[in-house]
């Protein structure tokens, strides 16, 4: 009783903190806690509570000792353990609360409270064993408590995915069994403990097991899903190649619901199966007599359910399955004729829904079924049957529908190639007739709101889609310029519109601008998740134009969301064990996975630690400063030592466990799939977004390593940029693995250096390909050569010297630098037999050059830090031999100076070469060089013009104004570097 | 013609064409793993032949008693494939599984302003039920309706009689 009052009295001393801290008035929280703690100065929640304000207050250290002093006394007190678990939660230090628990657990070993949230510790880590364990202790604590032991074997499925060996030997029988006794017990009593016990035959493949598990008096309790149980065993009757049970399993479902297209693809996949085995059902046997084993049965089924559904709203499913039929019966390469021909098929699709957006989508599945005449005699008949199609003037459509109608029949022709056929003229004559097309059609979206999107919309997409394909014919950046004036007044009308954004941006990122691009963007609202599979719109520009700061922003807001997640998402594992949802956990696991190991995330770590290394080192000292600051860890790949609790086993190669979440199907383009292959386009995009992000990871250890070594070869600076315990290998020996490392990757992605052409609708080059064929690798290599051959020199003394590796710093590096200087120096504005143009090409050669060039600043930075004091000694050691013989000086000083002085020309050159380019500086008004020709006489678009050529200005003149920021400071580093 | 299923994380990478359109908000990881977690069956995707996402919903079921009903939290179609009665089948997906778990009705909050979904609400048999005020927060606050539907178990549709008063944001229960 006496104990009980004492806990009521704490509780109601105590609320006062939460209340602050709930009201999230942490200031407040600490004095009241403090007021608490000088009554009872021993209360272990009191302390935490002020540690949990204190944290939230940013006073990490004050919080860290309060919270290591109450863990060290082991508390047991439930309140006291949840707020420590809040302050680890928000630190992120998942084996504190593990250790919390366990000391809590060794003290009261029947407390079932903190054996469960135990258990919780151990899911945030994923230690699966532990899981295991510590389940089957609160198991037997509480055996009649069902979830407990369904928890040990969810466990022990999940170590079953981290040991594909162990796990089809060991782990999935003992899960198997453990089921299976329960089972047989008869004490299932949950839908979830069903689930489970389908997840692990199926794991195991006992696909018949399945079955009967599904058909039996369990699978009654999977009741949670429609059709659940229907559509798992027309699953599970594919898996086990039992066609005819497939087939008629998934017949049911069509009938149940004709519109579900995945049953409509493997009712008829089985039916081609049965068609192409020859399979027939046994005379008098009557259990097959719903099976369809013919493609011609599966015709009359179509039929059938197309006559059925005449009196309600249309469905396209089954008008779209006779499509799909012929499909895959001529992917099977049967010889059986059919009696119906895709082209009919497609006319009279189209007649049916023509004025729906998605007909165009549906009909591109299947238009590959078409030969080229087929394709044209599409497009002759459909055409026919639009009024506004048949005169040679332009007529426009009177109503949406029509429009739409029209619209579908002109991306129809797109997707077929008959644009792309045509001459420029043809084309260019099209274009503007879309661009009417498209004005006109506004007039039916007058009462649309801002949210929506309208109708003409899609004229515009092609009028600049089809001015994009006559700039990759002919080069001529003209076309794009007028893409972009389109789309900017498109936009102002339809502001909803993210085609027309997306588009917009891709083009003003070919002709140099960023500008414009971060507004539209943040328009776009790309928040959370869409940083990764969005980012890559804007990600691989930034840097490239020159945008730094812009750059560094984005890089942050995209590194947070992928922190922020990472700490977030391990509580919905916890979750999952909570509510049962046994599907769910691996499927969270592999989800956590994904984002981690997503290019996205590795590129902004990689992209930002090199820029900031760029940008904010104008002294060798601050780049030190630097590397400490980053803790980085060169012996370690970048992304790998930033990541804690993965919970996968990580393969050998870290870069073969990357993912790529891009979303890059996102742009609607209705390209000829003859003409542009997107989907070979986007593997080697990612194959190249790899290659590429090896190159940079390897670039800032060898930097970070060159550093270090630097530091570490004057004072005895702790060379630990690591944990304690770990035993430390001599930087010079990371660093010349990292060497070897870094040329075998250059020898590996030589054929990178041709460029790739990818698609305007699809992925972005990286900037690999210059990379190798500019020799920006060689530079790098040889200046890294370069600081272990000075590294040499100080361990093993100057008669250790090289001619050749001498020879090669005195003039090697800058030489190549001022080589690729003149050959991509000329100005923003170029004439060509009287027509100006932009060249958006020299902007990103010259950013990419002052990149390069602050890597060997800090290079050069790193040799003289080691050879200073060598100078020096040397110096010293001459002075004191006064009657001795002169000591000729080692040329490697002299070689050293000689290379400085030729760096400091190039900077300075490229200085210029970077100002040049300003059209602020240059006092160049872009809007009156006539370098694009209206494509319409038009005020508004001469206007919006106006306003384009204002955005790009601006775009470049940041762009300069940057980049020249950023030399200037690699030319004050250099001022420093003299011997 | 469509393929409809459970949501799964994977959808998450894929669903910008849906949620790029400016009145579907994107939520934090949180928000949809803590209905992927605690309400899987609720939410579900359609999907279609060339394998876009054309929409999904996201729901759950709560209350006590005679409160005990199916939630839309989220209905979102993409442009493109609007006007092909997908929203409405997806809310029939979510009544049958509210039906399934013997709720006594569905409800969801909609914007006084989005006349479009209260008209498409109305038509699946929705009525207002009262008004939130100020529910969405913005620029310029915005009421919300509650929509309701009342199910088989609530045999005399009391679940759906209108209050005859609006209601504040913090009154919700």
């Amino acid at each position: 009783m006496a104990s009980r009052s004492h806990v009521d009295v704490n509780e109601r001393r105590l609320r006062p903190i939460y209340d602050c801290l709930d009201n999230g008035n942490n200031k407040k929280a600490v004095q009241e806690a403090d007021k608490v703690l000088k009554k009872q100065k021993d209360l272990q929640c009191a302390k935490i509570l002020k540690a949990l304000a204190l944290l939230r207050l940013g006073r990490h250290d004050d919080s860290s000792n309060l919270l290591d002093e109450v863990h060290a006394q082991h508390p047991v007190d439930e309140a006291t353990l949840q707020a420590m678990c809040i302050c680890y939660r928000e630190t992120y230090k998942l084996e504190a609360i593990v250790d919390m628990y366990e000391n809590a657990h060794k003290l009261k070993p029947d407390n079932e409270e903190i054996l469960s949230a135990l258990f919780m510790a151990y899911v945030r880590m994923g230690n699966y064993k532990k899981q295991q364990q510590t389940a089957m202790s609160l198991h037997r604590l509480q055996p009649q408590k069902n979830p407990y032991y369904f928890w040990a074997i969810m466990s022990i499925v999940m170590q079953s995915h981290t040991d594909k060996r162990l796990g089809a030997i060991m782990f999935l029988p003992l899960a198997d069994r453990m089921t299976k006794k329960y089972v047989e017990e008869g004490k299932i009593n949950a839908e979830a403990e069903v689930q489970l016990y389908l997840i692990i035959l199926e794991l195991m493949e006992k696909y018949e097991e399945t079955l009967n598990l599904l058909k039996g008096p369990l699978g009654e309790k999977l009741t949670s899903e429609l059709l659940y149980q229907e559509t798992r065993e027309a699953e599970l009757y594919t898996k086990l190649e039992r066609w005819p049970e497939a087939n008629a399993a998934y017949k049911k479902l069509i009938k149940e619901y004709p519109d579900h297209w995945i049953n409509w693809q493997n009712y008829i996949s089985s039916c081609i199966k049965l068609e192409s085995t020859d399979w027939t059902p046994l005379e008098n046997d009557d259990s097959y007599s719903e099976v369809h084993y013919t493609s011609e049965m599966a015709l009359t089924f179509i039929q059938e359910i197309l006559t059925w559904q005449a009196d309600n709203r249309l469905l396209r499913g089954p008008y779209l399955a006779r499509l799909e039929l012929i499909k895959v019966l001529r992917q099977t390469g049967s010889s059986k004729p059919l009696s119906v021909s895709p082209l009919p098929l497609m006319i009279e699709y189209y007649e049916l829904f023509g004025d729906k957006f998605c007909c165009v989508e549906d009909l591109t599945i299947y238009t590959d079924l078409l030969s080229e005449e087929e394709g044209q005699q599409l497009i002759d008949t459909l055409s026919e049957t639009l009024d506004m199609c048949k005169t040679s003037d332009i007529t426009f459509a009177s109503n949406v529908k029509q429009m739409q109608r029209h619209v579908t029949i002109c991306k129809l022709k797109r997707n077929l190639g008959i644009f792309h056929r045509q001459p420029i003229e043809h084309r260019l004559v099209l274009t503007k007739e879309f661009l009417s097309r498209h004005l006109h059609g506004l007039d039916f979206g007058k009462d649309l709101l801002a949210t929506d999107v309208q109708f003409s919309d899609s004229y515009l997409l092609l009028a600049v889609h089809l001015l994009v394909d006559i700039w990759e014919e002919t080069e001529d950046t003209k076309y794009l310029w007028q893409g972009i004036v389109q789309l900017e007044k498109g936009m102002k009308k339809s502001i909803s519109n993210f085609q027309i954004k997306v588009l917009l941006m891709r083009l003003y990122c070919i002709m140099g601008v960023y500008g414009p691009c971060h507004t539209l963007y943040e328009s776009l609202e790309v928040k959370h998740i869409m940083n990764d599979t969005l980012g890559h719109t804007i990600f691989n520009h930034i840097g490239r134009l020159g945008h730094f700061m812009a750059a560094c922003a984005t890089y942050g807001s995209m590194l947070k969301f992928f922190a922020v997640n990472h700490k977030e998402t391990a509580e919905y594992l916890i979750a999952s064990y909570k509510y049962g949802s046994f599907n769910k956990i691996n499927e969270f696991v592999k989800f956590r996975n994904r984002l981690q190991n997503s290019i996205q995330y590795i590129s902004a770590q990689v992209e930002s630690m090199l820029l900031d290394m760029g940008m904010e080192t104008s002294k060798h000292q601050k780049t030190e400063l630097m590397v400490s600051y980053m803790a980085l860890a060169p012996d370690k790949v970048i992304f790998v030592c930033s990541r804690q609790h993965i919970m996968y086993i990580s393969r050998k190669d870290p870069y073969e466990d990357l993912c790529d979440n891009r979303d890059l199907s996102l742009m609607r383009a209705w390209a000829c799939p003859v003409k542009c292959n997107i989907k070979e386009a986007e593997e080697y995009s990612f194959k190249e977004e790899k290659a590429w992000i090896q190159v940079r990871d390897l670039s800032l250890r060898i930097l970070g390593a060159c550093v270090i070594l630097g530091q570490q070869s004057v004072g005895n600076i702790n060379n630990r940029n690591g944990v304690d315990h770990e035993k430390v290998r001599p930087m010079n020996e990371v660093l010349e693995d990292l060497i070897k490392q870094f040329k075998d990757h250059l020898t590996n992605i030589q054929d990178f250096s041709k460029p790739y052409k990818y698609p305007t609708q699809g992925p972005y080059p990286t900037k690999l390909s210059s990379y190798l064929s500019d020799n920006h690798s060689q530079i790098f290599t040889q200046m890294v050569d370069t600081v272990v051959y000075v590294y040499k020199l100080q361990e093993e003394g100057f008669d250790s010297k090289d001619d050749e590796q001498e020879e090669k710093l005195k003039s090697c590096v800058p030489n190549i630098l001022e080589g690729l200087l003149s050959k991509h120096r000329c100005s923003l504005v170029q004439s060509e037999n009287d027509n100006k143009c932009v060249n958006p090409k020299v902007l990103e050669n010259l950013v990419f050059l002052a990149e390069t060039l602050s890597h060997v600043v800090i290079l050069t930075g790193v040799c003289h830090r080691i050879l200073k004091p060598l100078k020096s000694s040397f110096n010293k050691k001459s002075k004191k031999k006064k009657d001795a013989s002169p000591v000729t000086m080692p040329s490697i000083f002299e070689n050293y100076n000689q290379h400085l002085t030729a760096l400091e020309t190039v900077a300075k050159d490229l200085h210029q070469a970077v100002l040049d380019i300003d059209p602020v500086f240059l006092s160049i008004d872009l809007s009156n060089l006539s370098l694009t020709e209206p494509l319409t006489v038009d005020e508004e678009d001469a206007a919006i013009e106006k306003d384009m050529w204002k955005k790009v200005e601006k775009s470049y003149q940041v762009s300069a104004w940057e980049v020249t920021e950023f030399l200037h400071n690699k030319m004050q580093y250099l001022n420093d570097l003299k011997l | 013609m469509t393929t409809i299923r459970p949501f799964t994380c994977d959808d998450l990478f894929r669903f910008n064409n849906v949620n790029l359109d400016p009145l579907t908000e994107t939520y934090g990881l949180p928000f949809y793993m803590q209905y992927l977690a605690h309400w899987p069956e609720y939410f579900q995707v359609a999907e279609s032949p060339a394998g876009q996402i054309m929409g999904y919903i996201m729901g759950k079921a709560e209350g006590s008693n005679d409160l005990w009903h199916g939630h839309v939290t989220a209905l979102s179609v993409a442009p493109e494939y609007r006007r092909l009665g997908l929203a409405a089948k997806l809310m029939n997906i979510l009544e049958e599984i509210s039906e399934k778990k013997r709720c006594f009705f569905v409800d969801l909050f909609v914007r006084v302003s989005n006349k479009v979904a209260v008209d498409m609400y109305n038509k699946l048999g929705y009525t207002v039920y009262r008004t939130v005020l100020e529910y969405y927060s913005g620029e310029v606050d915005e009421d919300a309706y509650d929509m309701r539907k009342a199910l088989s178990r609530d045999t005399e549709k009391k679940s759906v009689i209108p209050l005859a008063h609006p209601v504040r944001p913090e009154e919700l229960d």
